[in-house]
């Protein structure tokens, strides 16, 4: 029965990675239903398999047991190619580590992804936008290797937003970013979420959490938590970085 | 995405990667450029045949009178009147050719040899078979030589010898005749003996002169022998050759009347290329594989660099066809660049390859054009092959998963081998660990790396072992021919006599000979029980003897023959086995031609198949006890060979006095005009070589550009870091040399036992990779591979640290 209003849906998924004769389970029978429009943060300390989670959702990786639903397509049970549509479709990464492509500019970047993602016409536009949305506006034609780490990761969430897919995965978005632009990349994300996207992000800052609609707590690849902030809600303006 | 985005996104690509991208173009050039070149030979040859025979009037039918018998100028024309329809003769034209002997010595050496007047009709023609002299070359006869003591000395002759032009010459009266010039004609482009011998212009001079003249030499005045005709178009040959017969046989000469094909110069000339096209095509289609291996390769190499890029592209969704579009934009660029790279190399190689030819087989037209289907034929695949080799990574990247292709370090759970390196005790230091942790950590790219380099050294080898197959090969010649004498001197009779005639016992007892041995020298077959017989050359020598024995390889044991390695071989024999041996034998009423089953008694090393050697006392195989047509000769003590062909060679019944050093000479110089393809191919291996090593060391220290940038980071001086470079190149390069090495020696075996079996048949050929040849590869493969990073050491000190380390590419 597929449920037009859940976003994201896991069951029983493990991943398993076998090392030098032993096995690693970066994640252990996680299941869990995100809504459309949530706001959700995952929580964990490193190594907890917060970053082998997102790759799930976003179709990068598969879970080694369990199943993985995105936007009501059964992602364990989709063939490869299939897999690209998806991706180009349905969701929206932002790497922890930026992944940038170091010989286009910030702005083609962005462009780029856009074209990627369908839209042809007006696609340096929406580029533009997009940049100018994380404060970037005067970097557009700097190449990566030209920009802090922190733009990088700015160019990065701004080549995810100017895809318009559905469902928004960012993994430690704010981890380089002052408090300024941690406050505004979040206020982005949020108001994502507000216009209906369904948007997962990463962070072991817990006090980013408390923007969220929904916090999950991950450790040793199992899920601990699962619940609104501890706290309830908070406005991005009340975060003390 | 939209074309006109990916194509600038691609020449920014072409920016940064110009070079690489220009080097394996060069590569894909140098192989598809020698390739055509080299496969183009048979062609040229071909094309260069009918033009020469054609510019100096090769004739269609040509009546031979029988030795000794001549007759009236004017009578073999006439002749041709009674053909039943004369107007089938285009041109004909009468000649007066008669054996002699030459004297062409020089002041620091004696030349005598058998040869040949071939006088022409100069003053109303020649229009069929002239007489051509190429510029530098002195100049051909013209109509007032008629009559004059002047005559055109055979090129290839004179080459031999190295004669000026200044000189002249003595025919058998002792007649002086100036030398104007050195050239050729159609029967004598390509020296051959009566019984068909190679390369006999060591030991055969033609000297062409006016028909008066001729006549004047050889007492035969107003007299002509020899009547060449050219047929009109169209006229059956056989048919004509048939009529000509008849009409000219009431002239009561003993008239032969021989075609083109009948003409062993003509013939061989064709029948050469044939089994020489077969060697060279299978010659430029492994240079084409070796580079486009290499190429291949390295293009596969340029874009596994992009790996993580892809993965990115993977994870933003870009489809596969997407994807695959930038990097094969570099693979066509590749191609593109190298196809128009190509024809220069082309060009260039016809350059280096045309002077082989018009030195080898000097004619009077060498067509060696470029040739566009053979060209077409291997750029085909260097267009193809750096396509598939930019999409073939794409292809595997899209197979993994997305976080496997963006992992910034290979985080696979394989780790390659370098478990291995774990149990190594040696060396201590991480830091010294880490070019050989490079090296095992990342099998694959070792692999590629190690084959890139090792088709290049493959190749080379191949074709530098090649020459040394030859080299070894004469060298075995040598020492089978010139033995424990190399001044001993072969003495050729005229015609067939037994010991003890007057004629042997003057050249036993010469002045300046101090021994000598007699020999037979018979033509004949060898075969076992139903194959395939081959020709042979039967020397029937005394088997012990001081003067010349056959070099043994095995034995000799027993009563029997002395093959070649090779003979034995092909027949599948050994010591101890019967053979077939088809040859002449003395009858009652003549010579007739008979099998005999023989034992094989040795093994010579030879390298010619067709040696048999067998002891005179069993002569009367051939019911030819005593029977004697050549003496092999030592000079006595304060006498040279050249001594001894003064003394020797004026005899009455004497055909040739040749020093056995001249004949392994010939081989070696004929054998030199092959093998200087080689010496031009050389070149061009030895830069693909070096692309090929080079490229691929450069592509792999561009891939670690981040791991150069992060020890830079940690204060690691350049010096240091490129130290490290310099020994994971070494690493590299001692994998991919001996790869190369035992690849290009099989190659080696596989060209010299099968492929010029086919070519050659009558040589077996040594295989040979020298120690020079090794450590030219070992030079190239791991020295040059080595250096290479020290190459980038201006891009290393210049590079942009932070920069390089911000981008996680
Ligand atoms: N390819 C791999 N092979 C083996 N183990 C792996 C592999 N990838 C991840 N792991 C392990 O899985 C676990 C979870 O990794 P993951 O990247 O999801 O952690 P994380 O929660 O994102 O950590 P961080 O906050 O440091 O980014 C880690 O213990 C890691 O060592
Ligand atoms: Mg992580």
């Amino acid at each position: 029965m597929v449920d037009t209003s859940v976003a994201v849906r896991l069951e029983g998924v493990s991943r398993r990675y076998d090392v030098g004769g032993g096995e690693v389970y970066a994640l252990r029978d996680v299941s869990l239903v995100i809504d459309e429009g949530e706001f959700v943060v995952v929580l964990g300390p490193s190594g907890s398999g917060k970053s082998t989670l997102l790759n799930m959702i976003g179709a990068l990786d598969l879970p080694t047991e369990g199943t993985v639903e995105v936007g009501g397509q059964v992602l364990t049970e989709t063939r490869r190619a299939d897999l690209f549509a998806f991706r180009r479709s349905a969701v929206a990464f932002i790497f922890q580590t930026f992944n940038l492509f170091p010989t286009l500019t910030a702005l083609e970047n962005v462009q780029c992804a856009v074209e990627i993602s369908g839209h042809r016409a007006g696609a340096r536009e929406r580029a533009q936008v997009a940049l100018d949305r994380v404060g970037l506006h005067d970097r557009a034609l700097h190449y990566p290797s030209e920009l802090s780490g922190g733009e990088q990761q700015r160019v990065a969430i701004a080549r995810a937003l100017a895809t318009g897919n559905p469902v928004l995965v960012a993994d430690e978005p704010t981890g380089d970013l002052d408090y300024r632009t941690g406050v505004q990349v979040l206020e982005v994300l949020r108001q994502q979420a507000a216009a209906g996207h369904t948007v997962v992000v990463v962070t072991h800052n817990r006090e980013i959490s408390r923007v969220a609609d929904r916090v999950i707590e991950l450790s040793s690849g199992r899920i601990v938590s699962d619940g609104p902030p501890a706290g309830g809600r908070a406005d991005v303006s009340e975060l003390h970085w | 995405m939209r074309l006109g985005f990916v194509l600038r996104w691609s020449l920014r690509d072409l920016r940064r990667k110009w070079l690489q991208v220009a080097a394996i173009a060069l590569v894909i050039a140098i192989g598809t450029g020698v390739y055509s070149a080299l496969s183009s030979t048979a062609t040229w040859r071909r094309e260069s045949n009918d033009a020469s025979f054609a510019a100096t009037g090769m004739y269609d039918l040509r009546v031979v009178a029988t030795e000794g018998l001549s007759t009236e100028r004017g009578a073999l024309l006439a002749a041709l009147d009674r053909l039943p329809d004369p107007t089938i003769v285009d041109v004909a034209e009468e000649r007066l050719v008669v054996d002699t002997q030459v004297d062409a010595s020089t002041a620091d050496e004696t030349i005598l040899v058998p040869g040949r007047i071939v006088g022409l009709d100069v003053a109303s023609g020649p229009q069929l078979t002239s007489v051509w002299v190429e510029d530098g070359r002195g100049r051909t006869l013209a109509a007032d030589d008629d009559g004059r003591p002047v005559v055109v000395l055979e090129r290839n002759f004179a080459d031999f010898y190295d004669l000026g032009l200044d000189g002249s010459v003595r025919t058998s009266g002792g007649r002086e005749l100036e030398v104007v010039g050195h050239g050729s004609g159609p029967e004598y482009f390509f020296v051959t003996t009566e019984d068909g011998g190679f390369f006999a212009q060591a030991n055969f001079a033609a000297l062409f002169t006016s028909l008066a003249t001729a006549q004047d030499l050889t007492g035969r005045p107003g007299q002509v022998n020899d009547l060449v005709i050219a047929l009109r178009d169209g006229v059956d040959t056989a048919a004509a050759q048939a009529e000509v017969e008849r009409a000219v046989e009431s002239l009561g000469l003993g008239t032969t009347v021989m075609t083109r094909d009948d003409e062993d110069a003509y013939r061989l000339l064709y029948d050469d290329i044939e089994g020489d096209r077969k060697f060279w095509n299978v010659l430029a289609a492994l240079i084409l594989a070796g580079a486009a291996f290499g190429a291949f390769n390295l293009s596969s190499r340029m874009v596994e660099a992009q790996r993580r890029e892809i993965g990115i592209a993977m994870a933003l969704g870009m489809s596969r066809r997407q994807l695959a579009i930038r990097p094969m934009l570099v693979g066509v660029e590749i191609a593109v660049v190298g196809v128009v790279f190509g024809v220069l190399v082309g060009l260039l190689a016809i350059a280096g390859l045309r002077p082989v030819y018009t030195s080898f087989l000097p004619m009077p037209v060498w067509i060696t054009d470029f040739q566009p289907a053979n060209f077409v034929r291997g750029a085909a695949l260097g267009f193809v092959l750096p396509i598939l080799a930019t999409a073939w990574p794409v292809w595997r990247a899209v197979r993994v998963t997305p976080v496997d292709a963006i992992a910034t370090v290979h985080r696979s759970a394989r780790s390659g081998l370098s478990p291995l390196l774990r149990r190594l005790p040696w060396p201590r230091s991480a830091f010294r660990r880490m070019p050989l942790g490079n090296v095992l950590r990342t099998p694959r790219r070792t692999i590629l790396t190690a084959l890139g380099i090792g088709a290049a050294v493959a190749t080379l080898v191949a074709i530098f072992g090649m020459l040394d197959s030859f080299v070894a090969t004469m060298d075995r010649n040598d020492e089978h021919v010139l033995g424990a004498h190399p001044d001993r001197v072969v003495v050729g009779l005229q015609s067939l006599t037994v010991e003890g005639d007057p004629l042997v016992v003057r050249i036993e007892g010469a002045d300046s000979v101090a021994m000598s041995e007699p020999v037979l020298q018979l033509g004949g077959t060898l075969a076992r029980d139903g194959g395939e017989p081959f020709d042979v050359l039967i020397e029937a020598v005394p088997l012990e003897s001081e003067v010349w024995v056959p070099a043994y390889a095995a034995g000799p044991t027993g009563r029997g023959i002395v093959i070649s390695e090779s003979a034995a071989g092909d027949l599948g024999v050994g010591i101890g086995d019967e053979v077939t041996l088809t040859h002449p034998v003395r009858t009652a009423t003549g010579i007739g031609i008979t099998e005999s089953t023989v034992r094989v008694a040795g093994i010579h090393v030879s390298p010619f198949r067709f040696n048999v050697y067998l002891d005179r006392s069993e002569l009367a195989l051939f019911g030819a006890e005593g029977a004697i047509n050549q003496l092999s000769v030592l000079p006595a003590a304060g006498s040279t060979p050249d001594d001894v062909e003064r003394e020797l060679f004026g005899l009455d019944g004497v055909s040739s006095v040749q020093p056995v050093a001249a004949s392994t000479s010939i081989v070696r110089d004929s054998i030199d005009d092959f093998t200087a393809i080689f010496r031009v191919l050389q070149l061009f291996i030895l830069v693909l070589a070096l692309l090929i090593a080079y490229n691929a060391t450069s592509i792999n220290a561009d891939e670690r550009a981040r791991e150069r940038a992060t020890l830079f980071a940690f204060g690691l001086p350049v010096r240091r870091v490129l130290g490290l470079e310099v020994v994971e190149g070494l690493l590299y390069g001692l994998l991919g040399t001996a790869v190369g090495v035992g690849l290009g020696a099989v190659i080696v075996r596989w060209l010299t036992t099968s492929v010029l079996q086919s070519t050659l048949p009558d040589l077996q050929l040594d295989v040979a990779v020298s120690a020079e040849t090794i450590l030219t590869a070992v030079v190239l493969g791991v020295l040059a591979v080595g250096i290479a990073p020290l190459l980038t050491v201006r891009r290393l000190r210049r590079m942009d640290v932070p920069g390089t380390l911000r981008v996680v590419e």
